[in-house]
C-alpha cells in the first residue's frame, strides 16, 4: 500500500540567542493509510517538533536542515502557501495538548468549526452549521451548545471541541499532541473511548504523541520510541511492549510502576536527558546504557530488523538476530 | 541571569550604547564643571549681554554658547543647570523608588484592606496632573529646592507602588514563598529575603524611565517659575529666560532646549535597552 | 513489620477537617468537608483524586499554609495551635515537598542559600564552617553532588529541582513529610528515581509521608495505606492491597478502570463515567458522587454518606458497599453504553 506519510531523515535545529538545539537528527516514520502510530518519548526527545514539521509550521526559530515530509508522496516543506492551507485542517488536522488556550476566546464554539467547514469545504452557512451540530453530537456534546463560548466549557468538554474540529473535514491524518495530558483521569478516559469509536468509525490515520505508554498500548497499532531526536525502536505495540529491545525502552518500561503488582524499586536510567543543545557522540543514549560498547560511542547506529514487524536501533543486534 | 548573556545583549542593543554613552558625557561634564569652565554661573556683565555663541574658535576659553541677556556664560549656566538637574532627579526617583516599592510590597503582601487603602490614595495622586499638583503645592509652601523635591516624590511613587504591588502579587503565593512559610520563615524574611530579590528588574527598567521624565517634569516647573529660581541656573528658568529673544537671539533658548530633548531621550533609550536586556524570557 | 506498624501510636492525626474558601456573591467553597485520618511512623498513606477534590488543600492545611475552617491537626498527640507564621516547633517535626520544581525554588538563589534557608531561619546554626558541614551531609543524605551548591536553580533540570526541595524538606529533621505531587512534573525515567529516593529515605529515617498524587500506579507503589477523594471527602480509606484487589466504592472502581495501562493483548474493561466533576459551591446534602454514579438511586442523595467500616482497616462511604468488585463492574456494563455526557 502506498504511503500516507512518509517522513525522511529530518533534521531540525532550534538557533537561540544561547545556543543552538538540536531537536530531531534524522527523524525517519512511515504512516500508512488507516494505520494508528504512537510516538512516545520524553521532554525534549522532539516529538512536537515532528508534529509541527508535518504540518510546516515550525516556529520562526526552528530551522530544516535536511530531510523531506512527503504527504501522499508530496514534499510538505516545498509546497506552496496554498497547498499549505488546504492541507493543513482539510487533509491534515492536529488535536492540541492544551484545550485552554487552542479555542479561540470570542467565537463560540459552533462558529470554530464551522469555520474550518466554510473555509475547507465551502459549506453555505446554514449547511455548515447543520454540519457542525453533527460533529458536536458525534463527539458527545448535545447540538444546543453550538452558540456557547469555550469559557462556558469544562476542560474535558473544550477538548472534545478541539476534537470535533479536527475531524470536520474527515482528514486523512489526525495529529494529537498530548490531547489527554492536561486532562483528569476519568475525563482523559472518555477521550481515550471517544477518540477509538471515531477511529473504528472513520478509518483515519492518527499519529499519537504521548509520553504515556498506557494511552499507546490502548489506541495505537504501531509505536516509535524516539529519543534525542531519532527513532530508537519502532514495531507492533503488542512486539515492542513485550520484546522491548533497545535498552532505553526497556528502562522506560521499568521506569513505570505497576498497577497490578507490587514491586520494592522501580528501575530508573541512570543519568538525565540527553541535553539538546550538547548531544553525545555516536549514539546519543550511551552515556546512561549499561550495555554500551566501543562503537556506541563513535558511530550513530543504524536501524536493525528483528524482524518483520520490529525495528531497533542498537548495535547490540547487529549480525544475526541479536539475543 | 547569566552574565554573559547580559553582557552580549548590551553589546547588541545600540540605542542602549547611545543613551549609556550620551549620559556618561553629560554627567562627566556637569561633575566637572568648575574644572571645565572659568565663568560664574550667577555673576552678569551687561557689557557682555546676547554674545553670539564663539564655538570653539577661542577654546574653552569663550563663550562656547554664547551669553544671555545679563552676559551669562550660556554653557557655564548649562552645565550647572544640569548638576542640579540631575541631583533633583537622582534624590527624587531614588527615594520614589525606595518608597513605592515598600507601600507595593506592603499592598502586595497583605492584602485586602491594606491594599485597598494604599492603591486608592496611589489612585488619588495619579488622578491628579504632576504640574497642577505642583502648581498647587509650591505656591502654597513657596518654591525652594526642597518643596520641589517633595513634590515630584509625591507625584512619582504611585508607579512604583503600582509595579512592586502587581509583582509582588505573582510571587506571594509562588511555591517557593510557601516552602519558605513551612519552614517557620516570618514576613520580614519572606518580604525582603525572598520576594524582593525577584521583582527588582522591572523596578531597574522604571527608575532609569523615571529620571528622564522627572528632569522634563522639573524643568517645566522652573519654567513656570515654580521650580529653581533665577539666578540659579536650571534649563526649564533658562529657557522661559530666553523666551523674550527667540526671534533675535535663539540660541538662549536653544541650548537648554536641545539638552533637555538628549537627556530624556538618553534615558529613555537606556531604559528601554534596559527592558530587553533584562528580560528573563528573551530567548 | 505490619504488626509493628499498628503497635505505634499515629504521629499524625487529623480530625474532622473542614476548609470552606468564602468566594464572594456565590457562597462557600467546600475544599475539604470533614476529612479524618491518621499516619503512623514509617508508614505513608497516599491521597489520590482528581483536580478540584480538595486532595492539595488537605496538604497545605496540614502544613498550616491555610488557616482551617474547622477541625483538629494534632502531631506527636500534641494539637497544632493555628499562628501568624508556622511555629518551629511544627516545623521540625513536619515538612513539605512541593508539585513544580521549577516554582517552588527561588530563582534568584544559589542552591546554597536556598539549603542554608531553613537551618538559618530555625536558628540552628549561623553562617560559617557548620552550617557547610551539615550542607555537605545533607547533599549526601539525597546523592546531591556538593559542586551543585553555587549553581543556580535554573542551571540544573527538574529531577535535579526536585531532589533540592527533598534536601531542603529534609534539612530539619522532621518526622513526617507532606508531598504534594513531588514527581507529577517529571519525566516517566526522573520520576522513578525521586521515588526510588523517597523510599530509601523513608527506610534509613523512619519518616512518615502523606503522598498526595493523581497517578495511582504511583500512589500505589509508594503507599502502605490509600485514601480516595472525590469532591472534599474521602469516601474510601484502607492499606493498599484491600483497596487495589478488593475495591468497594464505585468511584474508586471508576478511577482505577480510567487509567491507561501497558496491556499487551488484553481487553481493557473500562468503566467510562459521565460528564464532568461537578463544582464544589455550596455542595448538596447526600453523597456527592451520586449524579454520576451507575448504582445510585434515590436514597443515595437524602442523606450524607458515612465511612463505614466493611473489614479491618477498610472504610468506604457507598451503602453499596457491601456488593463486590465483580458485582459493581456488571452493573455497569449493564447501564453505561452511551458516551454522551449531559
Amino acid at each position: 500500500m502506498e504511503n500516507l506519510l512518509e517522513i525522511k531523515n529530518l533534521r531540525v535545529v532550534y538557533k537561540t540567542e544561547r545556543a543552538t538545539g538540536q531537536a530531531l537528527n534524522g527523524m525517519s516514520i512511515t504512516l500508512k493509510p488507516g494505520e494508528s502510530l504512537g510516538l512516545v518519548g520524553e521532554a525534549g526527545a522532539g516529538k512536537t517538533t515532528t508534529a509541527l514539521s508535518i504540518l510546516n509550521l515550525l516556529p520562526r526559530a526552528g530551522h530544516i536542515l535536511e530531510g523531506e515530509v512527503l504527504f501522499h508522496g508530496k514534499n510538505v516543506l516545498k509546497m506552496s502557501k496554498k497547498e499549505l492551507q488546504n492541507m493543513r485542517g482539510h487533509q491534515i488536522s492536529m488535536i492540541f495538548q492544551n484545550p485552554l488556550t487552542s479555542l479561540n476566546p470570542v467565537f463560540t464554539v459552533g462558529e470554530q468549526i464551522e469555520m474550518v467547514l466554510r473555509h475547507h469545504l465551502h459549506m453555505k452557512p446554514k449547511q455548515a452549521e447543520e454540519r457542525a451540530k453533527e460533529l458536536l453530537e458525534s463527539v458527545g456534546i448535545p447540538a444546543y451548545r453550538l452558540h456557547e463560548y469555550p469559557v462556558q466549557f469544562s476542560g474535558g468538554m473544550r477538548q472534545r471541541v478541539g476534537i470535533a474540529a479536527g475531524i470536520a473535514c474527515n482528514p486523512e491524518l489526525l495529529i494529537a499532541d498530548e490531547p489527554t495530558t492536561a486532562l483528569d483521569v476519568t475525563i482523559q478516559a472518555q477521550i481515550l473511548e471517544l477518540m477509538k469509536l471515531l477511529q473504528e468509525q472513520h478509518k483515519t490515520s492518527l499519529l499519537m504523541i504521548t509520553h504515556n505508554l498506557g494511552i499507546i498500548s490502548e489506541l495505537c497499532e504501531n509505536v516509535a520510541v524516539m529519543y534525542a531526536g531519532r527513532v530508537i525502536e519502532y514495531g507492533s505495540v503488542e512486539e515492542v511492549f513485550a520484546h522491548p529491545s533497545h535498552p532505553y525502552t526497556r528502562g522506560l518500561l521499568g521506569a513505570l510502576p505497576d498497577m497490578e503488582k507490587n514491586q520494592e524499586r522501580l528501575t530508573s536510567i541512570p543519568g538525565t536527558v540527553a541535553d539538546a543543545q550538547n548531544l553525545p557522540e555516536g549514539c546519543r543514549f550511551h552515556p546512561r546504557c549499561e550495555h554500551c560498547m566501543e562503537q556506541c560511542r563513535s558511530k550513530q547506529p543504524y536501524p536493525i530488523a528483528l524482524n518483520h514487524r520490529h525495528m531497533v536501533e542498537c548495535f547490540m543486534y547487529e549480525g544475526g538476530d541479536g539475543q | 541571569m547569566d552574565k554573559k548573556i547580559i553582557l552580549r545583549r548590551i553589546r547588541h542593543s545600540r540605542f542602549m550604547i547611545v543613551g549609556a554613552v550620551v549620559l556618561v558625557f553629560i554627567l562627566a561634564l556637569s561633575l566637572l564643571a568648575p574644572v571645565v569652565c572659568q565663568f560664574d554661573p550667577e555673576a552678569s556683565s551687561i557689557a557682555e549681554r546676547l554674545l553670539p555663541p564663539e564655538w570653539l574658535s577661542h577654546g574653552m576659553a569663550g563663550h562656547i554658547l554664547g551669553t544671555d541677556e545679563l552676559g551669562r556664560d550660556v554653557f557655564t549656566r548649562l552645565l550647572y543647570g544640569a548638576r542640579i538637574s540631575i541631583m533633583i532627579a537622582v534624590a527624587v526617583c531614588c527615594s520614589a523608588a525606595v518608597l513605592g516599592t515598600a507601600l507595593g510590597l506592603t499592598a502586595g503582601y497583605f492584602g485586602k484592606k491594606v491594599d485597598m487603602v494604599i492603591m486608592r490614595a496611589m489612585e488619588v495622586i495619579q488622578a491628579i496632573p504632576d504640574i497642577v499638583l505642583a502648581i498647587c503645592v509650591l505656591s502654597l509652601l513657596g518654591p525652594s529646592t526642597l518643596n520641589l523635591i517633595i513634590v515630584l516624590l509625591i507625584g512619582r511613587t504611585p508607579m512604583f507602588c503600582r509595579l512592586a504591588r502587581n509583582n509582588t502579587l505573582v510571587y506571594r503565593n509562588a511555591e517557593f514563598v510557601k516552602a519558605s512559610r513551612s519552614m517557620g520563615a516570618g514576613r520580614a524574611h519572606i518580604i525582603f529575603t525572598q520576594i524582593l530579590p525577584n521583582i527588582t528588574t522591572p523596578l531597574i527598567v522604571q527608575l532609569s524611565q523615571a529620571f528622564g521624565s522627572n528632569i522634563m517634569i522639573e524643568s517645566s516647573l522652573s519654567f513656570l517659575g515654580l521650580g529653581i529660581q533665577q539666578p540659579q541656573p536650571s534649563w526649564g528658568n533658562m529657557i522661559a529666560a530666553g523666551r523674550k529673544f527667540l526671534a533675535t537671539d535663539p540660541w538662549v533658548c536653544f541650548a537648554p532646549g536641545v539638552a533637555l530633548m538628549l537627556i530624556v531621550l538618553a534615558f529613555n533609550f537606556l531604559g528601554d535597552g534596559l527592558r530587553d536586556v533584562l528580560d528573563p524570557k528573551r530567548t | 513489620m505490619k504488626e509493628k506498624i499498628t503497635e505505634t501510636a499515629p504521629l499524625i492525626k487529623v480530625e474532622h477537617l473542614k476548609k470552606y474558601f468564602d468566594i464572594p456573591r456565590a457562597g462557600k467553597l467546600h475544599a475539604v468537608d470533614d476529612v479524618s485520618f491518621e499516619i503512623r511512623e514509617g508508614e505513608t498513606l497516599g491521597l489520590v483524586g482528581e483536580s478540584g477534590c480538595g486532595k492539595s488543600t488537605v496538604g497545605n492545611v496540614v502544613m498550616q499554609l491555610l488557616p482551617k475552617t474547622e477541625g483538629t491537626i494534632s502531631v506527636l498527640g500534641k494539637t497544632v495551635e493555628a499562628g501568624k507564621q508556622v511555629s518551629h516547633d511544627f516545623c521540625r517535626n513536619v515538612q513539605m515537598i512541593f508539585q513544580d520544581p521549577y516554582s517552588s525554588l527561588n530563582s534568584r538563589k544559589t542552591i546554597k542559600s536556598i539549603l542554608s534557608e531553613p537551618l538559618l531561619v530555625q536558628k540552628i546554626y549561623r553562617k560559617g564552617k557548620e552550617l557547610d558541614q551539615a550542607l555537605l551531609q545533607l547533599c549526601d543524605a539525597v546523592g546531591l553532588s556538593p559542586g551543585l551548591l553555587n549553581h543556580y536553580p535554573h542551571e540544573l533540570d527538574g529531577g535535579m529541582r526536585q531532589i533540592v526541595g527533598i534536601a531542603r524538606a529534609l534539612s530539619l529533621n522532621p518526622r513526617f513529610i507532606i508531598c504534594d505531587e513531588p514527581v507529577s512534573a517529571l519525566d516517566v525515567s526522573v520520576q522513578a528515581k525521586i521515588i526510588n529516593l523517597l523510599k530509601d529515605l523513608q527506610k534509613e529515617r523512619n519518616l512518615s509521608y502523606l503522598f498526595i498524587s493523581h497517578d495511582l500506579s504511583v500512589v500505589r507503589h509508594i503507599s502502605d495505606r490509600v485514601a480516595v477523594m472525590y469532591l472534599g471527602q474521602i469516601i474510601e480509606i484502607a492499606d493498599k492491597e484491600t483497596i487495589f484487589q478488593d475495591t468497594r466504592h464505585p468511584y474508586s472502581l471508576a478511577l482505577l478502570s480510567a487509567v491507561p495501562k501497558v496491556s499487551i493483548g488484553q481487553k481493557v474493561h473500562r468503566i467510562v463515567l459521565k460528564g464532568d466533576v461537578p463544582s464544589p459551591m455550596n455542595p448538596k446534602p447526600g453523597c456527592r458522587f451520586a449524579p454520576r454514579c451507575w448504582m445510585a438511586r434515590p436514597e443515595c442523595t437524602g442523606h450524607d454518606q458515612t465511612l463505614q467500616e466493611v473489614s479491618p482497616g477498610h472504610f468506604v462511604a457507598c451503602q453499596y458497599a457491601h456488593l463486590s468488585r465483580e458485582q459493581m463492574k456488571d452493573a455497569a456494563t449493564a447501564t453505561l453504553k452511551n458516551l454522551s455526557v449531559e
